[in-house]
C-alpha cells in the first residue's frame, strides 16, 4: 500500500468523522430546542391555569403528554400522504431552527448563511405539511379547519413581511445575522423595536406574530368547542404527539425569527431570555381575550397591524 | 424493560385525556370537577374534543339504542390503551329509565367498562375520586378493558348483533350508523 491510498483513506475517514459528529451536534441542538420548546407549552398551561384562578398542571405536563402520546398504538391505518404530511409538518419548523443563532450553543454556525427569502419559504413548510396531512382526513371539521388556517396564514403574513421589510430597508441587508449585529444586545434603545419609526413595524408585525403562532384571538384553525379541533382533528396517538413537538419547533422558530428582527438576538443565552419574554407577552393576551370569527380575525388583521406596519416601512424609506 | 413499561404506565395515568360522551345530565357535573373548585387539571386530565385523541370515554347518562351505535363507534376510533368509565346508574342498571323501550340498561354487555360510579347523579366530589382511582388503576396497570374488548370480541359483537339486528362494521373504514 503506498503512501497516497493510506492518506486519502484517512482524509476520508476523517471525513466521515466530521459528517457523523455534525449529524450528532445537529441532532443534540434539535432535541434541545424541542425540549425547550415543550417547558414554554408548560408555562402556558400554568399560567393560564393561574389567571383561571387554578392550580394547573405542574410545569412539566407537556412531556408527560408527549410520553403519552408516542406510546399509544394507532387505531385505524392511514394513507401514505397523511404520513408524508406529518413528516413534512414536523421537519420544517426543524430545519427553520437551524437557522437561528441558538445554534452556536452547540458549536454551529449554519445561522450566518441563513436569509430571509430562505427563512420566508421554509416558515410555510410546517404548517403546509399538517394542512396537506389534515385535508386527506375523511372528517369535514379537518378540511374546514385547513381552510381557516390557510386563510389566516395569508391575514398574518402580510402585517409580519411588512414589518420584516421595514427592517431590511432600514439595515439594507437580508442575512439574518447582519440584522441581528446593526442591533444591540442587552440595551433595548439599540433594538429595531424601540427606534421611531420602526416601531410602527414592529407593532405590526407583533400583532402578526399572534395569528402566527395561533393564540387567541387569532386560534380560529384549531378552536376546539366550535370545529372538534379543526386541522388536529384526525390526529391522534403518536401522530398527536409528532404534533405537539411541531408545536414547541415552531414556537421556537417563530419568537426566534421575531427576536432577531426586533429584539437583536444574537447569542444563545439572549435569544432564549428574549423568546421567553415574547412568550409571556403572548399568553398574557391570550389568556384574557376570546376568538374572533374567522372573517373578522381575516379583516383585522388585513386592516389594523398592515396600516401601522405599513406607514412603519414607508416612513423607513421615505423619512 | 419493566422499569421502562413502568415508567410510561405513570406518564399514561398523569395524562388522561377524556372524551365526554354526554347522553344525559352528567354533563352538569363536569364543568364543577374541571373550574376552580375542584380543577381536574392538576392530574393532567384535560377534556378533549375527539375520540382519536382520547383515552378515557365517560358514558354520563342514558344509553338508548340510537347512541350506543356513536358510543361503540367512538370507543372504536380512539387509540390503544384506553378506558370506558359509566357515570351515573343509567348507564349501569337503566336508572330511572330502566323499563323503557329504546334505553339499554347494562352497557358493559356491549362495551367492556373499566370503571363504575353510581350516583344519580354522581356529584363533583364523587367525579373527583373517580379520576384519581382512575389514575391508580392506571399506574399500576390494572384497567385492562381494551385488552379484554379484543379477546372477548365475539361475545361483544354477538351482544351488539342480537340488539341492533345487524352486524356494525368497521374495519372497512365505513361506519353502520
Amino acid at each position: 500500500m503506498n503512501t497516497a491510498t493510506v492518506a486519502g483513506a484517512a482524509s476520508a475517514g476523517a471525513k466521515f468523522l466530521g459528517a457523523l459528529v455534525l449529524t450528532l451536534k445537529v441532532l443534540v441542538y434539535l432535541i434541545l430546542m424541542v425540549a425547550i420548546g415543550l417547558f414554554l407549552m408548560g408555562i402556558y398551561r400554568k399560567f393560564s391555569a393561574r389567571v383561571q384562578y387554578r392550580v394547573g398542571p405542574p410545569i412539566w405536563q407537556p412531556y408527560i403528554d408527549v410520553i403519552k402520546l408516542l406510546s399509544k398504538k394507532d387505531a385505524a391505518t392511514k394513507n401514505w400522504v397523511f404520513d408524508l404530511g406529518a413528516v413534512m409538518g414536523f421537519g420544517g419548523p426543524l430545519i427553520l431552527l437551524l437557522f437561528l443563532p441558538l445554534d452556536s450553543i452547540v458549536g454551529l454556525n449554519f445561522h450566518t448563511k441563513g436569509d430571509l427569502i430562505l427563512i420566508l419559504y421554509l416558515a410555510v413548510v410546517g404548517p403546509l405539511g399538517f394542512a396537506l396531512a389534515a385535508s386527506v382526513g375523511a372528517s369535514p371539521w379537518g378540511a374546514i379547519g385547513v381552510g381557516r388556517a390557510l386563510s389566516m396564514m395569508l391575514g398574518y403574513e402580510l402585517p409580519f413581511i411588512l414589518g420584516i421589510l421595514a427592517v431590511v430597508a432600514k439595515d439594507g441587508t437580508i442575512m439574518l445575522h447582519k440584522v441581528a449585529a446593526a442591533q444591540s444586545i442587552w440595551n433595548p434603545a439599540g433594538w429595531h423595536y424601540f427606534q421611531w419609526p420602526l416601531i410602527l413595524a414592529a407593532i405590526g408585525a407583533h400583532i402578526g406574530l399572534q395569528g402566527m403562532l395561533s393564540e387567541k384571538p387569532f386560534e380560529q384553525s384549531v378552536a376546539p368547542h366550535e370545529i372538534g379541533s379543526g386541522i388536529m382533528v384526525e390526529f391522534g396517538g403518536r401522530y398527536l404527539g409528532m404534533m405537539l413537538l411541531m408545536k414547541a419547533a415552531s414556537l421556537m422558530a417563530e419568537l426566534g425569527l421575531f427576536a432577531i428582527f426586533f429584539l437583536g438576538a444574537t447569542t444563545p443565552l439572549d435569544t432564549i431570555i428574549k423568546i421567553f419574554i415574547l412568550y409571556i407577552i403572548a399568553i398574557s393576551f391570550d389568556a384574557v381575550l376570546g376568538r374572533f370569527r374567522p372573517d373578522q380575525a381575516f379583516v383585522v388583521l388585513w386592516k389594523w397591524p398592515t396600516i401601522i406596519a405599513l406607514l412603519g416601512l414607508l416612513l423607513t424609506v421615505f423619512a | 424493560m419493566a422499569e421502562w413499561l413502568k415508567l410510561i404506565d405513570k406518564a399514561r395515568s398523569r395524562s388522561i385525556w377524556m372524551l365526554m360522551y354526554c347522553t344525559g345530565c352528567g354533563a352538569m357535573e363536569m364543568p364543577p370537577a374541571m373550574t376552580s373548585r375542584f380543577d381536574m387539571e392538576r392530574f393532567g386530565i384535560m377534556p378533549m374534543a375527539t375520540p382519536r385523541q382520547a383515552d378515557v370515554i365517560l358514558v354520563t347518562g342514558y344509553v338508548t339504542k340510537k347512541t350506543l351505535k356513536r358510543i361503540i363507534y367512538a370507543y372504536e376510533q380512539m387509540p390503544a390503551p384506553k378506558w370506558l368509565v359509566a357515570h351515573g346508574s343509567c348507564p349501569i342498571n337503566g336508572g330511572v329509565y330502566w323499563d323503557s323501550h329504546a334505553t339499554v340498561n347494562r352497557l358493559d354487555l356491549f362495551l367492556p367498562v373499566d370503571l363504575y360510579v353510581a350516583g344519580c347523579m354522581p356529584r363533583a366530589e364523587a367525579n373527583m375520586k373517580m379520576f384519581t382511582e382512575l389514575i391508580d388503576m392506571v399506574a399500576k396497570g390494572e384497567a385492562r378493558g381494551w385488552e379484554e374488548y379484543e379477546k372477548n370480541k365475539a361475545y361483544y359483537k354477538e351482544n351488539q348483533r342480537k340488539l341492533f339486528g345487524y352486524d356494525l362494521v368497521f374495519t372497512d373504514g365505513r361506519s353502520a350508523l
